[in-house]
């Protein structure tokens, strides 16, 4: 019955758009550019992910952008609310210190995405994995390009599923000072407050922008927690972050500092079991710094470098769990310095290549350390400093870009990663873009890594022979501008990861991590963009199949979902915007004690906002998340059986701007 | 299933295999920028009133992808109360008269040459050439990270009688005064 509905709703979607290929496919699309001033004209960006700028019909992958006008008119407050808009994004949020992201049908401890701060990947260094949640600054972000599929021949390990990089506002374009303040519901307050800077004649400017956050993200107690947690549940998250960016001729520093201060009580069910949820806190560190700088060695050639350092650590005065007898303390420290250097030499028209050499040196724990304190209600000492492991890994990689025979480009890629944690790693890409009047098409082969972190290696009884997990995937997309504001993409993936590290469990309680098994994932995704002066809006709906090599659903993925995407402004002085989720049933990884189910039941959700522009300086918002105040799940791999979703959320937010 | 995705997707993309010289909407970007940008610089230079043509010419030297995205504007905005036109010359000895000349990247072994047929004769001289400022030309493109941007000789619009706005002068990223 739904696969006909399904086909049903295909072949309508086909009828009309052939209709409308028909009506309007001779008009061309130059209007949104001329209505652009000169400044904006000037600020015009080209997508950055792939190394170097390039227009996102030309890089092989697939690529969709979230700008800051989206993030502010829909009034996104953390990176899974933004990405939630996208296809094939599906997460288990656990209201707790982490969310995670499955992308494509992976469901992982996000450690199969990269994310990235300009450029700067910010994964916790010990797990390989990104931490969700409001500790990013998205008042201070310019876009989010989220690369879709395997990307390892130019990023090397984790980037299995895809890329999110966070460009923050620079200097040229986002001059002048920034405050907003926001509250609502759930006790949730943010501040926060840029700040920039631009001297075009002697191209020098700086920005600075920070945030403080707080919220108790939604009701979970009891009832209304599925039971899982008492009355007197503690489930806060308080974020503070600070983005600097100074830019000297053809210098550039950066600076971002993220720190998430939240309750880990989520992580573990309470009812009925020994741990107590009060009196956890979770501080996780996040710095990165950087100094980047551009060099021209000729007419075509340019080369970049960057020096960063980053440290990701959890700090000592952490406390993860909370039993009858005993707070546990824990400490999990790490750092990393880095050297990239990266020549791009362009010949317009015939030859395009990116080559670039990378050193990493990597100060992790080998395992985290943890201090028991005497009693449920006292805090435990400060952890000492667990045993440190360095290890340096270099790499070296390249792209070129044939124009084969216009409108035909060939791209051919391929990295190689020499760790002393995790040896030799060869990782190729291969992709053929085609670009020609309102058609682009790709069709691309692309593998990937993600390798064990030296605490694998040791963790239980120890693995020495681990070897990393290893994604190959094909994708054919295709994207046709129907009309002048009317947009039409479509990508059909497969991919195979094999080589999972799944954990080897014995009689007598020891375990370690084994290499075994792989993960299947098949589907499709179609998205619809239409755009007209006062209304923007997109729709898409995914379909995708994940199983494992023997054929059997994964838990924790839907093979359906689907958003719709409206914003409509009128006379420029109101926008208002509402965003529609649908995520069908899944698979949960146990049985529900409070339905008898091993599903979690598909949910409709509908967020909306509506900003007024008073003048140039002010603007107000009052954004409803949960608009319904559907009561919807998410999926468990952890005590509780399914982790209940925030109810109807209420937020007023004031934003002030002084050029 | 397979084969109804396989089916739908050839028959929503087929009709772009079936006519290859449709639509000149995937010109290349970056040029379709620069287009943009050189239709607002006229808004921002003082043009001297003449009646040599009834158009406001803008001529393109040797093949360049920004001739098209030029023409598309050409259809759809007025300068000076006039409709644009669009021209591509072969060389610089084809040059009679025009508003503006566009000296792209592949002419850069005859910017010079070029210049100086073209200097003196209130003709405003955009390119795309590194260091072209140097050789006479007026604006010039310049790639800055992931945009496009400009510079600006003031020195040789003013000898040609150019004066452009503030606003424009502001937004180069260097200025030879």
């Amino acid at each position: 019955m739904k696969k006909s509905r399904l086909s049903r709703f295909f072949m309508i979607l086909i009828v009309f758009t052939q209709t409308l290929y028909t009506l309007y496919a001779q008009k061309q699309n130059m209007d949104e550019l001329l209505d652009l001033s000169l400044e904006e004209l000037a600020n015009v960006h080209i997508i950055t992910t792939f190394k170097i700028p390039q227009k996102i019909k030309e890089v092989p992958a697939v690529i969709r952008v979230i700008t800051d006008e989206q993030i502010r008119n829909n009034g996104y407050l953390t990176l899974e609310e933004a990405l939630s808009t996208l296809p094939g994004m599906q997460f288990r949020n656990i209201n707790s210190f982490n969310s995670y992201v499955f992308m494509r049908g992976a469901p992982s401890q996000n450690n199969l995405i990269l994310v990235l701060i300009d450029g700067i990947q910010i994964n916790e260094l010990n797990s390989g994995g990104f931490y969700g949640g409001a500790q990013y600054n998205l008042s201070n972000v310019e876009r989010i390009e989220i690369v879709y599929g395997p990307a390892s021949a130019l990023y090397g390990t984790n980037a299995i599923s895809g890329i999110i990089n966070i460009i923050t506002k620079k200097p040229e374009k986002y001059s002048g000072l920034d405050l907003n303040a926001l509250a609502g519901t759930f006790n949730t307050m943010h501040i926060n407050m840029g700040y920039g800077y631009w001297n075009s004649s002697k191209k020098m400017g700086f920005r600075i922008s920070g945030s403080a956050k707080t919220s108790e993200k939604a009701d979970l107690k009891e009832k209304a927690g599925d039971n899982n947690w008492t009355a007197s549940l503690e489930n806060f998250e308080d974020d503070y972050s600070v983005d600097a960016n100074v830019k000297w001729y053809k210098f550039c520093f950066e600076l971002n500092y993220l720190e998430k201060r939240s309750s880990a009580a989520t992580y573990n069910k309470s009812v009925g079991t020994d741990y107590r949820d009060t009196g956890t806190f979770w501080d996780i560190r996040f710095f990165n710094t950087a100094l980047k700088h551009d060099t021209d060695l000729g007419p075509k050639t340019v080369m970049s470098s960057q020096i960063y350092y980053r440290n990701t650590s959890v700090l000592d005065n952490s406390v993860l769990v909370v039993t009858d007898t005993a707070q546990i303390g824990y400490y999990r420290p790490n750092s990393l310095f880095g050297f990239e250097s990266m020549i791009h030499y362009s010949t317009p028209k015939r030859f395009d290549l990116i080559t670039g050499i990378l050193y990493e040196n990597e100060n992790l724990a080998r395992k985290y350390s943890n201090t028991y304190s005497t009693g449920p209600d006292i805090r435990p000492r400060k952890p000492d400093e667990p045993p440190m492991e360095y290890n340096t890994l270099l790499s070296i990689y390249g792209q070129t870009k044939l124009f084969l025979t216009p409108p035909v480009e060939l791209y051919a890629g391929a990295r190689f990663d020499n760790s002393s944690a995790y040896h030799r790693v060869f990782t190729p890409r291969l992709g053929l873009v085609y670009n020609k009047n309102s058609l682009t098409a790709k069709l691309i082969y692309m593998e990937a890594f993600r390798a064990p972190k030296p605490w694998d290696y040791a963790n239980g009884l120890g693995n020495p022979l681990l070897k990393s997990e290893r994604i190959r995937s094909y994708e054919l997309y295709a994207s046709r501008v129907l009309m002048p504001d009317l947009v039409l993409n479509f990508s059909i993936y497969s991919n195979r990861l094999s080589n999972l590290l799944v954990k080897e469990s014995y009689a007598d309680e020891s375990w370690r991590w084994i290499n075994h098994g792989q993960l299947n994932t098949n589907g499709y995704e179609i998205c619809v963009e239409y755009r007209k002066r006062k209304i923007r809006s997109s729709a898409n709906y995914t379909w995708n199949n994940s199983t494992d090599e023997n054929n059997r659903t994964i838990p924790e993925i839907s093979r359906h979902c689907s958003n719709l995407i409206l914003q409509y402004s009128l006379s420029g002085k109101f926008h208002f915007s509402i965003g529609c989720h649908y995520i069908g049933r899944r698979k949960n990884t146990r049985t529900i004690s409070t339905t008898g189910s091993n599903f979690v039941d598909a949910a409709f959700i509908v967020h909306s906002a509506l900003t007024y522009v008073l003048s140039s300086n002010w603007e107000m918002q009052l954004a409803v998340k949960n608009l319904k105040n559907a009561e919807y799940y998410h999926t468990s791999n952890l005590s509780p059986d399914r982790y209940r979703q925030p109810q109807r959320t209420v937020i007023f937010k004031a934003g002030y701007h002084l050029k | 299933m397979t084969k109804k995705i396989l089916v739908s997707f050839y028959l929503l993309f087929s009709p772009c295999v079936c006519e290859p010289n449709m639509t000149n909407l995937d010109a290349e970007y970056g040029y379709e920028v620069k287009a943009v940008f050189i239709y607002n610089f006229t808004k921002y230079i003082n043009w001297i009133d003449d009646d040599r043509s009834p158009y406001f010419d803008i001529a393109v030297i040797g093949e360049s992808p920004i001739t098209e995205p030029l023409k598309q504007i050409a259809q759809k905005r007025l300068v000076c109360q006039k409709k644009i036109k669009i021209s591509q010359l072969e060389n610089a000895d084809q040059i009679d008269y025009c508003h503006i000349i566009f000296i792209p990247e592949s002419e850069k072994s005859h910017l010079k040459y070029i210049v100086s047929r073209v200097q003196n004769k209130n003709i405003l001289i955009v390119c795309e050439i590194k260091n072209s400022l140097e050789s006479g030309a007026m604006i010039n493109f310049v790639p800055a990270q992931d945009k496009i941007k400009f510079e600006i000789n003031l020195l040789a619009m003013n000898k040609s009688s150019f004066n452009p706005g503030s606003e424009l002068l502001k937004l180069a990223v260097r200025l030879i005064d």
